[in-house]
């Protein structure tokens, strides 16, 4: 599970040593061709990827960088069309209509408590649980399709092993159950 | 732009000799170096350079219109509201959200809705530093312990100083002004100090700080509840090490690069984790915030001079706004009111500041140093006092204190994620503690007798090896954060 | 006990103070522009292009074939890569 793109706000280095900087009229399709030869890696190698978008941003012009990556993110998987890559949408404090950046919002227990940090980008804590809450269920499922189990993934019994009494080779904990 | 850089060995190369070479038209250096600050401060964020200027010329207004007012009343008034205008700027930018969330969540509890808005605004790099700054020179004019310039220019180079700016130290607008009314005599400058204040601070935060942070404190409090007990022991001293290193990196650099250019700032370090009490540990860390709480919050508050509780009360508050200064969050208002209560105690307990014993019961007889076992023992607690303590401050949440001080004390397990190389940069970090203060002094000495080739091979040769060693990017000065 | 006063214990003054800080200052940048050239190509590499960049990029080239011509600037890479494989941090 990944989530990219902020930070990449600058130049572009190819594998010959060729720097493109940020600005420039080809940087969008170089950073597309990089983004296409991660995924194509992936899908050679089978991986299950998850490419989470990222959330709304404080700054406006990095808002629109974002929302524009996010773009070519989910249009690159869609293009590929292998089950094993998914595009994750991203993380938003409100359920519906337009999301704009805030830096407080309501934790588990729906007290109000700062969820991003003052520079406007990334999560504090208590935001990495929320988004951890939304992007769990997400790793299950694509897990899932794939036919794969996450508590085999994680070296434990899975729910099944651990109630038909088999033993797992790794020293692990309890199934999770979901 | 941070100091580590190649940008600012850039800027510094340009800004160095067109300082001295317009010393002796005082006026234009000025001028020049306010400019750079203020370009210093725009490669941050250029919009915020306007509050910079905003903030000073409100200032240097308001300190005219105090020293105007005869009338000790109108005075006053003056001065409060020029008091409030500051604090309303900071509190508007640092506190306005954090407020709002605690009284709706309060407000929430009791069952009625408060409808109150959150500003999303970026948050000033270096306003509460700038805005001490500028409290102390309208107080202190106020004070009549200076007057009021006129030149709006030293008022604009005051607060924008580069070397000072984004971190402190937080320099008083008496020692500074009076370096601004000429030229400097560049027999003023401290070499030798200056390159190994320069070349101490970058080892400090970029071998030190930064690899104790990424290596093994940042893994450690981003998940305590799942570290070893061991590994939240160290974390504990290790962040402790790292926050040291760090901020006193900050101003050590500050101080050096300052001298280079002619202008003395205050030490603000001195050797904190020898404190052997709270009180003087606030001696020693971060000295000039903490003669500026003295001097503009615990004296005028009353100080010690209306009895016991009021001197206890007067102490929490300062320490609780102290704490506060650094972050709007209960963290840091929690960590200043710990150390508030451990001074409070201190003063119970009889305990001075420097280790010495107050006079015996009747008030006679001079006050008798501690024994070697009373001071061991209390540096032994006051080091313990302040580690723990760095858990609120650098903990980002109360089920992080928690976690944190649940599993530590649980002993749970032993073993350790402390790899053998963050081992020998936390010893390494340590020595700048252990070693004795005369040990760097005389390689001080040494370095200003030496011949020229060998005053440049010594920093070239040191910053190579940090540069071999240097982590891939340089992580900001925690205190840029304030 | 001689007495001695408490001036001859201190350093003597730099005869010339400011002279020897830009000597020191321009010295070391100098040394390790020359020791670590790709520093300054990288940095400059990094920025967006425009007539200033492009000079000094073409100059800290100039630079920097003139010190790999000298095999200084291999020093510090062998220095580098020791220290990560020792260290086990990050490579670059």
């Amino acid at each position: 599970m990944l989530s990219i793109g902020l930070n990449d706000q600058q130049f572009i280095v190819d594998g010959n040593g060729q720097r493109t900087a940020w600005g420039a009229p080809d940087w969008t399709d170089k950073y597309r061709h990089e983004v296409d030869e991660f995924l194509k890696a992936a899908v050679e190698s089978r991986a299950i990827v998850l490419l989470v978008g990222m959330p709304a941003m404080r700054d406006a012009r990095e808002n629109t960088a974002i929302g524009d990556k996010n773009a070519m993110f989910a249009a690159a998987i869609g293009a590929l069309g292998d089950p094993n890559l998914h595009y994750v949408e991203p993380w938003r404090l409100r359920a519906d209509g337009a999301e704009t950046f805030a830096s407080y919002g309501p934790d588990k227990s729906g007290r109000l408590v700062q969820i991003r940090t003052t520079d406007g980008e990334h999560f504090t804590t208590a935001g990495e649980d929320l988004a951890a809450s939304y992007l769990f269920p997400k790793i299950v499922e694509a897990l899932d399709a794939a036919g794969k189990s996450l508590d085999r993934c994680l070296g434990r019994q899975t729910k099944d092993e651990h109630q038909a009494g088999d033993r797992v080779s790794d020293d692990a904990g309890p199934a999770v159950h979901r | 732009m941070l100091f580590p850089t190649i940008e600012f060995a850039v800027f510094f190369a340009v800004v160095f000799p067109i300082t001295w070479l317009l010393n002796s038209q005082n006026t234009w250096k000025k001028l020049f170096l306010t400019a750079a600050s203020y370009y210093f401060y725009a490669y941050w964020r250029l919009d915020f350079t306007l509050l910079l200027l905003l903030s000073s010329v409100f200032n240097y207004g308001a300190a005219l219109a105090i020293d105007r007012c005869n009338d000790r009343r109108l005075r006053l008034a003056t001065l409060w509201v020029a008091i409030v205008a500051n604090l309303a700027l900071l509190v508007f930018f640092k506190y306005w959200n954090f407020l709002v969330a605690t009284l709706i969540n309060v407000s929430s509890a009791a069952g009625w809705t408060v409808d109150l808005g959150f500003v999303e605004l970026p948050l000033p790099v270096a306003i509460s530093f700038f805005t001490f700054h500028a409290l102390s020179y309208i107080i202190d004019v106020y004070r009549r312990v200076l007057p009021p310039t006129r030149s709006l220019l030293d008022i604009l180079f005051y607060i924008s100083f580069f070397p000072h700016l984004i971190a402190g130290p937080i320099v008083r607008a008496n020692k500074f002004l009076a370096q601004t009314l000429g030229p400097r005599d560049p027999k003023n400058i401290r070499l030798g100090e200056s390159v190994f204040l320069i070349l101490g601070g970058l080892f400090k935060k970029v071998i030190v700080a930064n690899y104790l942070a990424t290596g093994f404190v940042d893994g450690v409090f981003r998940d305590p509840a799942a570290a070893s007990s061991l590994d939240l022991v160290l974390g504990m001293y290790a962040y402790a090490l790292q926050i040291y290193c760090d901020f006193s990196a900050y101003t050590d650099i500050a101080i050096g690069v300052a001298n280079l250019l002619g202008y003395e700032f205050p030490q603000n370090f001195n050797y904190p984790y020898r404190a052997v009490s709270v009180q003087d540990f606030w001696r020693r860390w971060h000295m000039s915030l903490s003669s500026w709480l003295r001097d503009y919050l615990y004296i005028p508050l009353g100080g010690s001079r209306f009895g016991t509780v009021a001197t206890y009360r007067n102490i929490m508050i300062t320490m609780a706004l102290g704490g506060l200064w650094h972050g709007a969050s209960w963290a840091f208002l929690i960590w200043g009111s710990l150390h508030g209560a451990a001074l409070v105690v201190e003063r119970m307990l009889g305990i001075t500041g420097s280790g010495e014993s107050p006079a015996r019961a009747g008030g006679e007889g001079a006050p008798v140093k501690r024994s070697p076992l009373a001071s061991a023992l209390g540096w032994l607690v006051t080091f313990q006092f302040v580690s723990l303590a760095w858990v609120f401050f650098r903990a980002p949440s109360t089920d992080a204190w928690l976690g944190y001080f649940t599993t530590m004390f649980s002993g749970r397990s032993w073993s350790t994620t402390m790899t053998p190389f963050v081992a020998v940069i936390a010893g390494l970090g340590a020595l700048s503690h252990i070693l004795p203060p005369r040990l760097f002094e005389n390689l001080q000495r040494r370095y200003d007798a030496a011949s020229l080739p060998v005053k440049v091979a010594v920093p070239f040769i040191v910053i190579y090896l940090i540069a071999i060693a240097a982590p891939a990017g340089i992580a900001p000065f925690i205190y840029f954060q304030f | 006990m001689k007495h001695v006063a408490p001036a001859a214990l201190m350093p003597p003054p730099a005869a010339k103070p400011l002279r020897a800080a830009a000597l020191v200052i321009y010295g070391t940048l100098a040394l390790l522009a020359l020791a670590i050239p790709q520093s300054l190509t990288n940095w400059l590499r990094d920025m967006n292009e425009n007539p200033v960049e492009a000079l000094a990029l073409r100059g800290a080239e100039v630079l920097q074939s003139a010190a790999e011509r000298t095999g200084v600037p291999a020093v510090y890479r062998h220095a580098r890569d020791a220290f990560i494989a020792i260290s086990g941090v990050e490579p670059d």
